[in-house]
């Protein structure tokens, strides 16, 4: 094999490794940035629907509790506040509050 | 759209305000979301963000949570319900579609009747599922309107036709789901046609009777087996009335069946009940042939009522005479007394053209009203085995069953005594008589018909029973007419046997008769007047002592010696030496009958003057009886 075909190969090999890197990079870049997104959907919803910084957390305590991947689905889902309040640990007072904030009952 | 009591609309106006102004791809996740919660409004607003066309519309996953939205959400829906089915429809017929159950629930929750087809498709679809949905929904359809075809029915008389409009999918749709039949083997189709009487007949020429599926033809016996309701009955009527191979070889099937069914009475009671004057008339016209092996074998179970209305059945049924009489003779076995009777009654109107040879059990066995209209038919239609028909009857308990069968056997036994009369000697004729009216009560009545008789060989016959049965007295008033009879021996006769006594009447007509230019009428005038024993009537009959006919004088001459007239003494004395060799031979009879003292010399010595060989011997005849018993006279 020759040195030029060798280097040739390395070059190629570099380009690849570069390519991987930059796409690695770039997906999770987009993946932060949904996370980000969602988050931000979220607390924009929680501002919007006049929820108190404490029922804000207990809410995202059922969000995690339910393993949501995107936070805001809580915001249409009234039955996790059924389901999940148990495991977050989310008291009944709060629930209540959060069902009438969110669903008017 | 209401909202219940407290929901607050607000604040999911806000999350979906927020929601909307998202990239259109984000918001679909979120709508999905709020289309699985039982929440009316959060439904609403992710159906309504689906529909909209400004935000992407994803119709199809409003089709895929449809039938699990909230009923008021789904109510909401219905301006969107054509865009919806139009959706679900290219779903179901789009091949390998695995959502196709959503779309089968949408159709099913709208309620499409013109959708039909679709169910029908879905019966044999790969999915059981789906195959179960368009199965419960079909029938559940047809159930809804067979039951307003059932209602339309029962306020009209005729049947109400095919469905149109969306109905007629779900008939097309019944149709399908019978033709495939052999992929989803639900009997609930079969038993459905039944459900809707005459109009399923096409559905039966044309599917059930035509294809090949064996399994589809049994289950379709099987249901008019076993459903006794009119329109069953009704279809059943209508099949019998197509006479194709097919529709001959099921209803061998059904008619073997509902000979043995647990049923069949129910069944054809259900014959005996219809009002429509068309299926009467159908049911009469098959009644004969097809139906009666069904008829034969439940008739003595069915209830009176409707047995009584089978027998009207039977009467209208355009049946041979003999064929008929042995349907209605079915009844004769049923247990109500009632229904015996009227199959009677209705034996007696068609004249029994087979025999009576049913009627005997019945006269036997049967209750006693069933027997006596059993023995008025017998007797109405007079076979020649009558009296031995009733024969059983003569000792029955019921006084007017032994009554009636006495009076007719005795009739009859008084024919035949007066057809044998002539063939008989005077004593057989008066023995038959005397035994005759010892059973007959009536018989003095029969008598009296005869002796009014317009035939005077009858009259003559009957004169003489009369006499025989020493009923003159009885039967006076029949008899005086007779003394007036255009025939003079009838006349004689009556005279004879007439008892005169107390009868001004009958003294008068006799009277008249002294001068009948008949000689036998005048004489037995004459003996008559002896009978009366009445000294008073004496000058009457003195002028007859000289009647030009010996046996008128001779009689005379009987009667007024024992009215107690010696006078008559003399006149015999005359008539023995009277140039007339008769009034010669009267007189020697008179003499002998009356012996008068004196008797036997006045005969002995005119023996020895006598010249008539004739009048000898009677002489001698005479006197050699009365020389066996004394003569004892005045």
């Amino acid at each position: 094999m020759s040195l030029e075909v060798m280097l040739g190969a390395a070059l190629v090999g570099a380009a690849a490794a570069v390519v991987v890197l930059l796409l690695g990079r770039g997906w999770r870049t987009g993946a932060a940035s949904r996370r980000q997104q969602r988050q931000h959907d979220y607390q924009q919803l929680a501002v919007a629907n006049g929820l108190t910084r404490a029922e804000t957390k207990a809410l995202s305590r059922i969000v995690r509790a339910a393993q949501l991947a995107d936070p805001k689905l809580v915001f249409v889902r009234p039955s996790l506040l059924d389901s999940c309040a148990a495991p977050a640990r989310v008291p009944a007072e709060a629930v209540r509050s959060l069902r009438a904030k969110l669903f008017g009952s | 759209m209401v909202l219940p009591p407290g929901l607050s609309i607000v604040s999911i106006s806000t999350t979906f305000a927020y929601l909307a102004r998202l990239p259109i791809a984000q918001q679909w996740a979120s709508y999905e979301a709020a289309l699985g919660e039982r929440h009316e409004a959060l439904q609403l607003a992710a159906c309504r963000a689906l529909l909209d066309p400004r935000r992407g519309s994803r119709p199809e996953l409003v089709v895929d949570y449809f039938a699990d939205l909230q009923p008021s959400v789904q109510r909401e829906l219905l301006p969107q319900r054509d865009q919806l089915l139009q959706l679900a429809r290219k779903r179901i017929t789009a091949a390998q579609e695995p959502r196709r159950l959503a779309a089968y629930r949408l159709v099913v929750a709208l309620d499409d009747l013109a959708s039909s087809d679709l169910l029908a498709q879905g019966l044999a679809d790969p999915q059981p599922e789906v195959r179960e949905l368009a199965q419960c929904s079909l029938v559940s359809y047809l159930r809804t309107l067979a039951l307003e075809w059932r209602t339309l029915r029962e306020t009209a008389s005729e049947a109400p036709g095919l469905p149109t409009g969306a109905e007629a999918a779900v008939w097309q749709a019944f149709a399908t789901a019978l033709r495939q039949f052999a992929a989803h083997n639900c009997t609930d189709f079969v038993d459905l046609l039944a459900e809707f009487g005459v109009d399923s007949l096409p559905i039966v020429l044309g599917i059930v009777l035509v294809g090949q599926d064996g399994g589809l033809q049994r289950a379709f016996t099987r249901s008019l087996l076993t459903q006794p309701t009119p329109w069953a009955t009704e279809l059943l009527l209508a099949i019998a009335k197509e006479s194709t191979p097919a529709t001959a070889s099921l209803l061998q099937q059904v008619f073997a069946g509902l000979a043995t069914a647990p049923l069949a009475p129910a069944m054809v009671e259900q014959l005996t009940n219809l009002r429509d004057p068309r299926l009467l008339a159908t049911l009469q016209s098959s009644l004969g042939c097809a139906w009666w092996p069904v008829v034969a074998a439940v008739a003595p179970k069915l209830g009176e009522s409707e047995a009584q209305r089978l027998l009207l059945l039977l009467a209208g049924a355009d049946l041979e005479p003999v064929r008929r009489q042995a349907h209605v003779e079915a009844f004769l076995g049923h247990s109500a007394v009632n229904v015996q009777i009227a199959a009677v009654v209705l034996l007696q109107a068609m004249r029994c053209p087979a025999g009576l040879g049913a009627l005997a059990k019945v006269l036997e066995t049967a209750a006693p009203p069933v027997r006596l209209a059993a023995a008025r038919l017998a007797i109405d239609l007079s076979p020649p085995n009558l009296v031995t028909m009733l024969t059983p009857l003569l000792g029955s308990a019921e006084v007017d069953l032994r009554q009636l069968a006495m009076r007719e056997v005795s009739k009859i036994s008084f024919v035949r005594y007066l057809q044998r009369f002539d063939g008989m000697d005077a004593t057989a004729r008066q023995v038959a008589a005397r035994a005759l009216a010892k059973i007959d009560v009536q018989m003095l009545d029969r008598v009296a018909e005869e002796v009014a008789s317009l035939e005077p060989q009858r009259r003559l016959k009957a004169l003489q029973i009369v006499e025989f049965l020493e009923a003159g007295q009885d039967l006076q008033g029949s008899l005086l007419d007779l003394l007036a009879d255009p025939d003079p021996r009838i006349r004689a006769t009556a005279i004879r046997v007439v008892e005169l006594a107390g009868s001004v009447e009958g003294i008068k007509v006799v009277l008249g008769t002294l001068a009948d230019p008949d000689r036998r009428v005048r004489a037995n005038a004459v003996e008559a007047f002896e009978q009366l024993d009445d000294p008073r009537f004496a000058q009457l009959l003195t002028p007859y002592l000289r009647d030009r006919d010996n046996r008128v004088r001779a009689n005379a001459a009987k009667a007024l010696w024992h009215l107690g007239c010696p006078e008559a003494r003399d006149a015999l004395v005359d008539m023995l030496t009277d140039r007339d060799e008769t009034m010669r031979l009267s007189a020697v009879w008179a003499i002998g009958e009356i012996q008068f003292e004196g008797a036997r010399d006045l005969l002995e010595l005119r023996e020895l003057a006598e010249p008539s060989l004739k009048v000898r011997a009677k002489i001698r005849e005479v006197t050699t009886a009365l020389g066996a018993r004394p003569e004892v006279r005045r």
